[in-house]
């Protein structure tokens, strides 16, 4: 329905604010657009019911991080309740529960509990409206046998959670039952040989389909220069980072490190991919509606960074010591409403 | 186009060579059959073409190969992926993407061939492979048939000069092996492309071939000539070629049409009265009783209200195109399933209160895939686990295994075994804890002729010891054998029940060769024509 850049750009956009913000109001926000997009465009995608797991998984760790918080931490003004005291050893470290039960604890459990949430919310929403084969060809070419490889084994789950059960019911017929590990060679060993036969039946149509790098002798030395380049380039990279870390003198070095090495990582690695000569068969069309989107997000992206950059404090949220009410900024808002925008653009039902 | 000098090939791990000093010529626009018994190098051969053999496998490669020009030995299987079009014979394997479109680019892709030229060879392809309906769906969902066809459309977007398939409808229904070989044959015919095919169905191919190369296996040389010469020298013949031969019939036929030149002297065997084939003694008692029995996978049905009552000792034959519902009548009986309306009775019992366990106890099922069963290191602790599962006492299989023809594999990799052997290995597994009732779905995919006949004769020597035997096949020729009653199913519903040789007579499809030739219902194989003769 939206190009794949638009729906990695979403993912960016929805993701930015659970990185920056404990604000409750804006994470909320974020959430129920979130939820409004799966609602309306994922929902009758295949991949729906994963959605639902991930929405279990999100509460019951919302409702973990709300309960544990004010149980171990004992800080903060308002006390609701006292609890007796007991003290348990995880693994040597003592950890204190029971006692003063605080408002401020909990909620700052709850907050939590939310980005928590939000986060797998995000993810499974993604994944539920990406197209999966096409965000794999977005994978630079440099690594392209790596998205093969994931594309083929997101095809080969389902084929053999199919043998599996093939392989349950003829066993079952010859009167096996699964009582222990003992009774798991029976169903693991008939798994195990048919998935490697199909694996080397499909390498071989793949190699008579001409897939594959070039792996001439002269090549290969090439390619050992090329991991030398890649390897200092990191190096780099590494201790430009390092400098600028731990050295405040003289940061301009480690400038200079850093951007150094960065730039001959991205050399090498687009000679890596200008090596493996292989064309595109599918063009992702970028509608008006993905422009539309894009935007949105974008726009989202940088009313939050500049927040962050210039008014860091509008974006924080401490209940500790005393609970106050968090702020509200309606920019902000409609910032964290951004993930909404693809409902509003999209076409139609029934087309 | 392709020429073989003296290829001798042996596999990494085995002791004798595979292909022995083989020399061959195969011109420009030919198709070329190979036939042989399994693991008599078919598949070797044709992996030599595009450089599989040896890259792929490694192993002790001598010999000379060049197809058109190039040598696959030196330019790799990648190198030679342009001009060898390589399918194998299980459609699931060979698909890399999900999308049938982009399946078909696949290969281009690798190519790096500009978009545009992709764009226009995908869209040929799916015209002249007819499969254009077929562009946006998941490969997942189409049938058999149709997966073969998008695996041979893969392939011909490269625009190959030579296209090699190692058996590429032994995993599918006659209709969708038809399917597959009208268009080899249009392919063949209307662009010139060289074909080389191995195929067990030679009543099909047969008549499509320019020449046939035998390879018999065993290190004996090969024979390759004209289809009529070939099949007059081996043994491995359609039921047309063995009657023919047998009688003596000059040219041979290949086709029913053919065939019909000579058939005014087989009909005059007609006036030899023949009493009915000896129908075994069926005992009243029905062991299994279906009344009215649906069910359905989702939204999916698959069986309608099924009515059927089962002898002891009957040998029916379940038939019916793919997905009309054999398998689930099958795994119903054997209470994999569970009637959703409607009940199944064995031995008057209901199966809802039978239990699994007591059933297998008495009813063995051999699924279609004998891979699924097999997991033990030899034959004989596979037939031990079976024993022990259904808390029998272990014994001593010689005899089984002696009526299989297994008896030299007892301690034998079951994995490791052909094709024929494992779908025998996997029988054995089943046949050892002695169930009263056989089920088989499937038997005979990927066996040749005479694996075919001995699977045959074992199952009737079943049936004489008291046994049920139902199986469900689209091998016609296994069910003019040895089967007494054919039920077809249609959408779920049985749509023909009756005796074997009436019902065949009355069916087009459900018709063995024989039986289309002489349409007479006395013969509906050779040897029922050769009896009569004598009389």
């Amino acid at each position: 329905m939206y190009h794949t850049t638009t729906w990695l750009l979403w993912l960016l956009a929805a993701l930015l604010p659970t990185m920056l913000t404990r604000n409750p109001l804006y994470l909320i926000i974020l959430l129920l657009a979130v939820a409004v997009a799966y609602g309306t465009i994922g929902r009758s995608s295949p991949l729906a019911t994963s959605w639902d797991l991930f929405l279990r998984v999100g509460l019951s760790l919302a409702a973990f991080s709300t309960l544990i918080n004010p149980l171990t931490v004992h800080y903060g003004d308002t006390v609701l309740l006292t609890l007796p005291h007991l003290l348990v050893r995880v693994g040597g470290i003592p950890l204190e529960l029971g006692g003063r039960i605080t408002l401020e604890a909990l909620m700052y459990g709850l907050v939590n509990g939310l980005s928590l949430m939000a986060v797998l919310l995000i993810f499974a929403t993604f994944n539920v409206l990406v197209d999966h084969h096409q965000l794999l060809r977005s994978i630079p070419t440099f690594l392209h046998q790596t998205g093969v490889v994931l594309s083929i084994s997101i095809t080969f789950v389902p084929q053999m959670m199919a043998s599996l059960r093939e392989i349950r019911e003829a066993q079952i017929i010859r009167g096996h039952r699964f009582r222990g590990i003992r009774d798991l060679p029976p169903l693991f060993m008939p798994l195990l040989t048919s998935g490697l036969e199909q694996a080397i039946q499909l390498a071989e149509s793949m190699e008579a389909r001409g897939f594959g790098g070039d792996i001439s002798p002269s090549r290969r030395k090439q390619g050992l220069a090329r991991k030398a380049l890649i390897a200092l380039s990191l190096f780099g990279l590494l201790s430009g980072m390092f400098w600028c870390g731990y050295l405040p003198t003289a940061r301009w070095i480690g400038i200079a490190l850093g951007a150094s090495g960065f730039l001959l990582l991205t050399w090498t690695l687009r000679s890596l991919g200008r090596r493996v000569r292989r064309s595109r068969y599918r063009r992702e069309l970028w509608r008006r509606r993905d422009t539309l989107v894009s935007a949105a997000s974008l726009a989202s992206l940088a009313l939050f960074t500049l927040f962050r950059l210039l008014d860091g404090s509008a974006l924080a949220f401490s209940p500790y010591p005393h609970l106050t009410p968090p702020a509200f900024n309606p920019l902000i808002g409609l910032a964290s409403l951004a993930p909404v925008a693809p409902v509003l653009t999209a076409p139609p039902r029934g087309r | 186009m392709i020429e073989l000098r003296n290829v001798t090939y042996s596999y990494p791990d085995g002791e004798a060579p595979v292909l022995r000093d083989l020399s061959l010529r195969v011109e420009e626009g030919e198709f070329l059959l190979v036939i042989g018994a399994s693991g008599a190098g078919k598949s070797t051969l044709l992996r030599c073409l595009n450089g599989l053999v040896p890259h792929f496998y490694g192993g002790d490669f001598r010999g000379e190969v060049r197809v058109a020009g190039r040598d696959p030995v030196a330019t790799s299987p990648r190198g030679m992926s342009n001009l060898v079009g390589f399918v194998s014979q299980d459609p699931e394997a060979q698909f890399v993407v999900d999308v049938v479109e982009d399946e078909l680019a696949f290969a281009m892709e690798n190519h790096n061939l500009p978009q545009p030229l992709m764009r226009k060879r995908v869209e040929e392809v799916l015209d002249q492979l007819n499969i254009a309906s077929l562009r946006s769906r998941r490969v997942s969902t189409l049938s058999g048939g149709e997966k073969q066809r998008v695996a041979i459309g893969a392939v011909l977007t490269l625009q190959p000069k030579v296209l090699v398939l190692d058996e590429p409808t032994s995993q599918l229904d006659p209709q969708a092996a038809e399917e597959v070989l009208t268009t080899l044959r249009k392919l063949n015919v209307d662009l010139g492309l060289t074909i080389v095919l191995s195929e067990h169905r030679l009543e099909r191919v047969a008549q499509y071939a320019d020449r046939i190369l035998y390879l018999p296996g065993g290190g004996q040389p090969p024979l390759i000539g004209r289809p009529r010469e070939v099949l007059a020298q081996v043994e491995l013949a359609p039921p047309l070629v063995q009657l023919a031969k047998a009688r003596g019939w000059e040219p041979l036929p290949l086709t029913i049409k053919e065939g019909r030149r000579f058939s005014p002297f087989a009909i005059r065997s007609s006036q030899f009265s023949m009493s009915p084939s000896p129908h075994p003694p069926v005992s009243s008692s029905p062991c299994l009783l279906i009344r009215d029995l649906w069910f359905s996978y989702n939204d999916q049905e698959a069986l309608r209200g099924v009515k059927l009552t089962v002898r002891r000792g009957e040998f029916v034959a379940l038939m019916g195109r793919n997905g009309s519902g054999k398998t689930t009548l099958l795994k119903q009986i054997v209470g994999l399933l569970r009637p959703q309306r409607g009940r199944v009775e064995l031995w008057g019992q209901d199966t809802r209160k039978l239990g699994t366990e007591a059933i297998v106890r008495r009813v063995g099922y051999v699924p279609q895939n004998p891979n699924a069963l097999l997991f033990a290191d030899t034959l004989r602790d596979e037939l031990d686990f079976t024993r022990r599962s259904h808390g029998l006492p272990l014994g001593d299989y010689d005899e089984l295994l002696r009526t299989l023809g297994m008896e030299h594999h007892v301690d034998a990799y079951p994995r490791d075994l052909s094709a024929g052997e494992r779908q025998r290995a996997a029988l054995a597994a089943i046949l050892v804890a002695d169930p009263e009732v056989i089920l088989l779905d499937e038997p005979t995919r990927g066996l040749d002729y005479h694996q075919k006949h001995a699977l045959a004769d074992f199952l009737m020597r079943l049936q004489d010891e008291g046994k049920t035997v139902i199986i469900a096949t689209h091998d016609v020729e296994l069910v003019a054998r040895c089967a007494d009653r054919v039920i077809i199913l249609g959408e779920g519903q049985v749509v023909v029940d009756g005796p074997a040789r009436e019902v065949m007579t009355d069916s087009l499809v459900f018709s063995s060769q024989i039986n289309k030739l002489l349409r007479d219902d006395r013969f509906l194989t050779v040897e029922d024509v050769l009896e009569a003769e004598e009389e």
